[in-house]
């Protein structure tokens, strides 16, 4: 092979990165050409300087400042649904969230028999006790109706169902 | 289909691939973990490519703003390692071509490296005169670096400091292995072309 030859293929010599026949072939010309290894020993020399670039050191607050620049892009709904999640995602955390949603339901629901309860009264006087049993669950039916139109709640259905819309 | 997931499950036994659909499930901590293993590698792959901290921070921040983002829809076709610097890659060359259009010059990014060089300086603790030749040194490899056209500038930085090997650096590339002989080939001539009279130590 020619000195021209040898010289195009020298940066990938140095790198190991010739086949075996290549390297052999070119380890051995460096051996007899004088002006081929100056070739060699300039390449790695200036190859070995760019090691001397000076490296940077991340601002020690980079993860935080991370979080901050996605919260800013984010859009409320999606902030929701992240908080959620990660509340879901440490599991500590779920029996408080149950104990939560079940004050909201109740809340929900002593609300809404209070602010029924002239009417209901007037009604309940005149039934007997399995029609009472049968208004009981019939409030609470829709009692869920209404709690089913309010965001929060639609949001926490979006969210069960998060799994399924990831497996993708 | 059984052919991609066959080659998703190649990729699984790469951690950072296991934190990513960590991240997918929803483990902010996942994500924090591979941001404390590549930011500070990233933050300088990109100072290295465009010599400014300023847009290196910023870049970085775009670059795992995209990780995080694109979590939700991830799927291992790489190892983790290839498919984040691919996207830093890109985020670089969209940079760039968003400063030309801006019709920012050249010089502004040499002004800036200037910049920072003073402020190097200007640490008392060491020796001035040797710290100036070494600032110079340094100024003069970076300006070599930045002469190199994009793809050859991307290629040495990922064999020379990420370590890349020349598969790595195809895959990353999105290129072959031997195009990547043949970049680095004709950037490490002429690094050395422009090198090779600095004679500072
Ligand atoms: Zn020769």
């Amino acid at each position: 092979m020619d000195c021209r030859k040898i010289k195009k293929i020298i940066p990938i010599y140095l790198d190991h990165e010739l086949g075996a026949d290549d390297h052999r072939l070119v380890a051995e010309h460096l051996r007899t050409c004088p002006d081929c290894l100056a070739e060699a020993r300039a390449v790695e020399k200036s190859w070995e300087m760019l090691g001397e670039l000076d490296e940077i050191k991340p601002d020690p607050q980079y993860i935080a400042r991370f979080w901050r620049a996605l919260d800013a892009q984010m859009p409320w709904y999606e902030k929701i649904l992240r908080d959620v999640q990660t509340v879901f995602f440490q599991r500590r955390w779920v029996p408080v969230l149950a104990g939560a949603a079940v004050i909201v339901l109740v809340s929900g629901l002593v609300t809404f028999q209070f602010l029924q309860r002239p009417k209901t009264v007037l009604v309940l006087a005149e039934l007997n006790e399995a029609e009472l049993e049968m208004v009981a669950n019939f409030d609470l039916a829709e009692n869920y109706e209404i709690i089913q139109d309010i965001d929060f709640f639609s949001d926490l259905e979006v969210i069960e169902n998060l799994d399924e819309f990831e497996i993708s | 289909m059984r052919f991609s997931n066959k080659k998703e499950a190649s990729y699984l036994s790469d951690p950072d691939v296991q934190l990513m659909l960590e991240l997918k499930k929803g483990d902010r901590s996942a994500f924090e973990a591979l941001m404390r293993k590549y930011y500070p590698r990233i933050l300088n792959f990109i100072y290295r490519f465009f010599s400014n901290r300023q847009i290196a921070e910023d870049l970085s921040q775009d670059v795992f703003m995209k990780v995080y983002k694109s979590a939700l829809h991830y799927r291992p076709q790489s190892q983790f390692q290839t498919w984040l610097y691919t996207i830093a890659k890109n985020v670089c060359l969209n940079e760039l071509r968003r400063k030309r259009g801006l019709m920012v010059s050249l010089d502004e990014t040499h002004k800036s490296g200037e910049n920072e060089l003073r402020k190097e300086i200007a640490d008392p603790n060491t020796d001035p005169v040797k710290a100036l030749l070494q600032k110079e040194k340094v100024a003069l490899i970076r300006a070599a670096i930045n002469d190199l056209p994009e793809n050859q500038r991307i290629a040495v930085i990922l064999k020379r400091h990420e370590n890349f090997s020349y598969t790595q650096i195809a895959a990353t590339l999105n290129v072959t292995d031997k195009a990547v002989k043949s970049l680095l080939s004709r950037a490490k001539v002429n690094l050395k072309n422009k090198l090779i009279s600095i004679r500072l130590d």
